[in-house]
């Protein structure tokens, strides 16, 4: 007979599109209890473009994971019970443009994740 | 050896022990807990302090005990309480503590009792040579009885009682991976498993075995490791999107888990755990989607409309009842990616037919799904479809055919989310006949015509937590023949409440009420099967699954249709009915495993997941603001002075070498806030409100204009006083000061209000989904119909009664059927004692 299983990763995907049905981001917060005595929280940012509404996303034309400063990880945990207005806002807003302009190699790819990252910091 | 161990084998030393007295004497379970209890309480008593300081005293015993072996006549007593004394010295713990406790006197037990044994013989000596041995021993035994009575036994029992039942618990769960670091701990992956409640569909089936493929090739049989097992193998998972696009609209959440299980022999088993919906947020507060959620999940959950799925669907059914018989179909429905120019989605062919009836139905249907973010419209149906139906009444047959054309509409949720409006219209032309037989004819109607119809029809919804209430009305105006006038008006209420609750553990109470008023007006005339013909046989007023109004009374004790004897002839003029059926879930499975349904993390995750789609509304209504609109006009301002700093600045520097740092500072603040708002003017990848809000925020972390005015007019132009650059940074400040005036009258308020009402139903409906719906169950059925039809006298029209029960069985993955009876408690002529009733639905079988 089985035992009842223990999670050791947990992984909750957001699903936020722009007003307009032409971009979405995938906010995918995921929190890691592998060894049991620390707690990795993980970002995978993805930005998903179409030209229109009525074509299919293709695959994400940026992807990002950013590791959670440690320092940040109850604000983390906040925010994988939902993201705020202020989270979301964030999210689609300077963490997409600067994940973008990281792509572009308009800024280093560092920045991006910090913008990224940052977006657990809203209230 | 560490204490943990030690507990360990106490208590399996406990165990072994009493092995033998249990299968000699049959001694009870409780008998060996006590054991065991008794041998780690004498465990816990070795840590107190005062049975340390009787260790220390044991040597000197020995030494004292040694300096009395001349007296020759207590050789026994003496030699028996060193050899105690040997062996406590020379063992530990519970051996030693059972030495010691021989030593020693206890009151009521006088088998031992060493040291004192050996003091009264010597003492009964009286040999003066020994005087000052005895003493020393004799102050040596009352030093270690007082120490031993000392002894805390009470505390070391309630220690043991505290081990024993954390062993008891670590044995039960044997096999646990609870607090096991198994990549230390070199645990090798011995299976792999993905669960999926969904996994019966085929699309997610080959997703699953794919994943499994992967996942097995890379870590199966090798040393367990973190990266592998729980981000590289949730990476093909992933990858392989166990959620794909839908073809309607839908809010979206996906949950993923990475567990471990079965840790035993240094292996374990992997388990990941995919558990994905979309939720269409209207249509989930219509009964109809109830019935849904309880006999096929998959259908809300969106699992069947998703893009790879195959075009082709075809469920088969089978009804029976005593006047029908058994009569056998299904539904047919074809959804290409493409109707080729059409306005619609798909072709739908359903029915039932059986020897003595048949009710078909083929329709092309349409429909348009706002956004979350459109108007008040939410969700549009249109369909163009024939039908042609002869239904038996044991007199003779009631036949029709028609075509129709309709156009129905769903408002998204109103009075703070809890209620949705339905509308539509529907103009029919077509002819109804009667078979000739004993079907007597009332005024003014006619057994045979072509008619035309108009039915304008409306209804109020509401989805709260575990009740569904809806009321559709609907007005026909009908005339013989092609003609535009009234010959006949009929008016139908329809309303539904349906209530579930979970009793116990997922065992669902159910139950359904459905109450249907219809009255028919004649000022011309009208065709006999438009008149009320009641009994099993339900008549629906449109065609459109997804909106049934029913149009008849139904009463489930009278088999097909044979409920319409009236005082004016066959088919009445106005009806109610009113049916019950309760079921209770006795048997079930939960479609998410019980040890997540009761995870507060995973509950809040899911709640978090319509939280997180509330925001996002939130900020789109923020957007559709004056005051936002307003703060949008004057971006391009802002750009404009952001590049005439950044102009002026460039043209300063050269002169100012030594300051190459504030240059820096900012020309990095202007740049930074000139790409936001560039991205904001022209969206690039992001979403101008987020841009906006960011730029005007006071978030030290942000790229903000505040920003341009303290690292360019307070720290550069401080030292530079550069009148261009003090122009410039001015301009940009009242740009900011005015568009964050602006930004600040944003209702908020408001807009979280209207986000949170538009996710009221989809909340509602995910909360269902994931804890109160089975993958199957089985349920007994009551159920309990009134109707009545008129005009009526005597036994002729009027009230039924129909008391009765069944069972139902619901199996997502492959069926569910309803079989009971019914009785007909005051029957009327033709109609029948009772009714057996039947009816099966087969799982998509395309699927």
């Amino acid at each position: 007979m089985g035992t009842t299983p223990n999670v050791i990763k947990l992984k909750v995907n957001f699903e936020l599109n722009t007003p307009n049905g032409l971009r979405r981001v995938i906010f995918g917060l995921s929190k890691d209890a592998s060894s049991g005595t620390t707690v990795i929280w993980t970002i995978d940012f993805q930005l998903f473009e179409r030209a229109k509404k009525s074509d299919p996303y293709g695959d994400a034309i940026v992807t990002l994971n950013v590791e959670v400063d440690k320092a940040l990880n109850s604000k983390a945990e906040k925010a994988a019970k939902g993201l705020t207005a202020a989270q979301s806002a964030h999210a689609l807003g300077p963490a997409a443009d600067d994940a973008k302009a990281a792509e572009a190699g308009d800024i280093d790819e560092e920045e991006a994740q910090e913008t990224i990252q940052n977006t657990l910091k809203k209230k | 050896m560490n204490r943990r161990s030690t507990l360990h084998l106490c208590a399996f030393a406990g165990a072994i022990l009493l092995l033998a007295a249990q299968t000699s004497f049959g001694q009870t379970q409780e008998a060996i807990r006590k054991t065991e209890l008794g041998n780690l309480q004498n465990y816990y008593a070795t840590r107190d302090p005062h049975y340390a300081n009787i260790v220390t005293q044991l040597p000197n015993i020995q030494a004292a005990l040694n300096d009395l072996t001349s007296a020759q006549s207590c050789s026994s007593q003496i030699e028996t309480a060193l050899r105690r004394t040997r062996s406590a010295i020379q063992s530990s713990e519970q051996p030693q503590y059972g030495n010691i406790r021989a030593l020693v006197s206890i009151p009521g037990e006088d088998d031992e009792n060493r040291l004192a044994k050996v003091l009264a013989c010597v003492n009964g000596l009286q040999d003066p040579s020994l005087a000052q041995n005895i003493a020393r021993l004799q102050t040596l035994t009352q030093t270690i009885q007082e120490e031993f009575d000392a002894i805390d036994l009470a505390a070391a029992k309630r220690q043991a009682k505290a081990a024993l039942d954390k062993v008891i618990e670590n044995d039960q769960a044997a096999g646990s991976c609870a607090g096991i670091d198994l990549e230390q701990q070199g645990f090798t992956v011995r299976n792999v498993r993905i669960d999926d409640p969904f996994d019966f569909l085929p699309w997610i089936k080959a997703r699953q075995r794919r994943a499994v493929v992967q996942i097995t090739t890379l870590i199966k049989d090798k040393p367990f490791t973190y990266t592998s097992a729980a981000g590289k193998a949730l990476e093909i998972i992933e990858a392989e999107n166990f959620l794909p696009d839908t073809s309607d609209m839908r809010v979206k959440l996906r949950l993923e888990l990475v567990t471990v299980a079965n840790c035993t022999a240094g292996n374990v088993d992997l388990i990941y755990r995919i558990y994905s919906t979309q939720i269409m947020p209207v249509l989930s507060a219509r009964p109809e989607q109830r019935v849904k959620e309880r006999e096929t999940p998959q259908e809300p959950a969106g699992q069947t409309t998703v893009e790879t799925a195959s075009p082709f669907h075809f469920t088969p059914t089978a009804v029976y009842d005593s006047t029908n018989l058994l009569a056998g179909g299904g539904r047919f429905e074809f959804t290409p990616r493409k109707f080729w120019k059409l306005p619609f989605k798909s072709a739908v062919i359903k029915g039932e037919a059986s020897s003595r009836m048949h009710n078909v139905y083929a329709a092309l249907e349409g429909a348009y799904d706002a956004d979350q973010t459109g108007g008040w419209l939410a969700h549009a149906e249109w369909l163009v479809n024939f039908s042609h139906f002869s239904l038996p009444t044991g007199a003779g047959d009631i036949r029709g055919g028609h075509l129709s054309a309709q156009f129905d509409g769903v408002t998204k949720p109103l009075l703070n989310g809890n209620v949705s409006l339905r509308f539509g219209a529907s103009l029919e032309g077509g002819n109804r006949q009667t078979e000739s037989g004993s079907l007597l004819l009332a005024p003014d109607t006619v057994p045979n015509a072509g008619f035309g119809t108009l039915k304008l029809y409306g209804a109020v919804d509401s989805r709260l937590r575990n009740h569904i209430f809806t009321a559709s009305y609907g007005l026909e105006l009908g005339s013989v023949g092609p003609a535009a006038r009234v010959d006949w008006h009929k008016h139908i209420l329809d309303a539904r409440h349906q209530f579930w609750y979970s009793l116990g553990n997922h065992h669902l109470l159910d139950v359904e009420s459905r109450f249907t008023l219809g009255r028919l007006r004649v000022p011309g005339e009208v065709p006999l099967p438009e008149r009320f013909f009641g009994g099993r046989n339900e008549e629906f007023f449109i065609a459109s699954d997804a909106w049934q109004i029913r149009a008849n009374p139904v009463i489930r004790a009278i088999p097909g249709s044979r409920f319409f004897q009236t005082t004016e002839g066959a088919g009445a003029r106005e009806f109610f009915s009113y049916n019950l059926t309760a079921a209770y879930g006795i048997w079930r499975r939960t479609l998410v495993p019980e040890e997540l349904t009761t995870d507060d993390d995973f509950k809040s995750e899911l709640d978090g997941a319509i939280t997180t789609v509330t925001s996002t509304l939130q900020n789109y209504y923020s957007s559709k603001d004056q005051h936002y609109t307003n703060v949008v006009a004057q971006l391009p301002a802002a750009q404009t002075a952001l590049t005439d700093l950044k102009n002026a600045v460039a043209a300063a520097q050269t002169a100012h070498p030594d300051q190459a740092d504030l240059f820096k500072a900012c020309t990095r603040a202007v740049s930074g806030g000139l790409r936001r708002i560039n991205s904001a003017i022209t969206p690039q990848g992001a979403d101008p409100y987020g841009l906006i809000a960011s730029v005007l925020s006071d978030d030290p972390d942000e790229i903000q204009l505040l920003k341009v005015n303290s690292t360019c007019e307070v720290d550069l132009n401080g030292v530079l006083h550069d009148a261009n650059i003090s122009a410039a940074t001015s301009r940009v400040e009242t740009l900011r000061k005015a568009m964050l005036a602006e930004f600040k009258q944003i209702d908020e308020n408001r807009a979280q209000k209207q986000a949170t009402n538009d996710m009221a139903f989809t909340r509602r409906t995910l909360n269902t989904l994931f804890n109160d719906v089975n993958i199957y169950s089985i349920s007994p059925v009551f159920v309990f119909d009134v109707a009545r039809i008129g005009p009526h006298s005597g036994p002729v029209g009027g009230t039924r009664y129909g008391p009765g029960a069944g069972i139902r069985f619901e199996l997502a993955t492959t069926a569910h059927f309803t079989l009971g009876y019914a009785w007909n408690v005051n029957q009327g002529p033709g109609e029948g004692r009772g009714n057996i009733f039947f009816a099966i639905g087969v799982r998509d079988l395309f699927h």
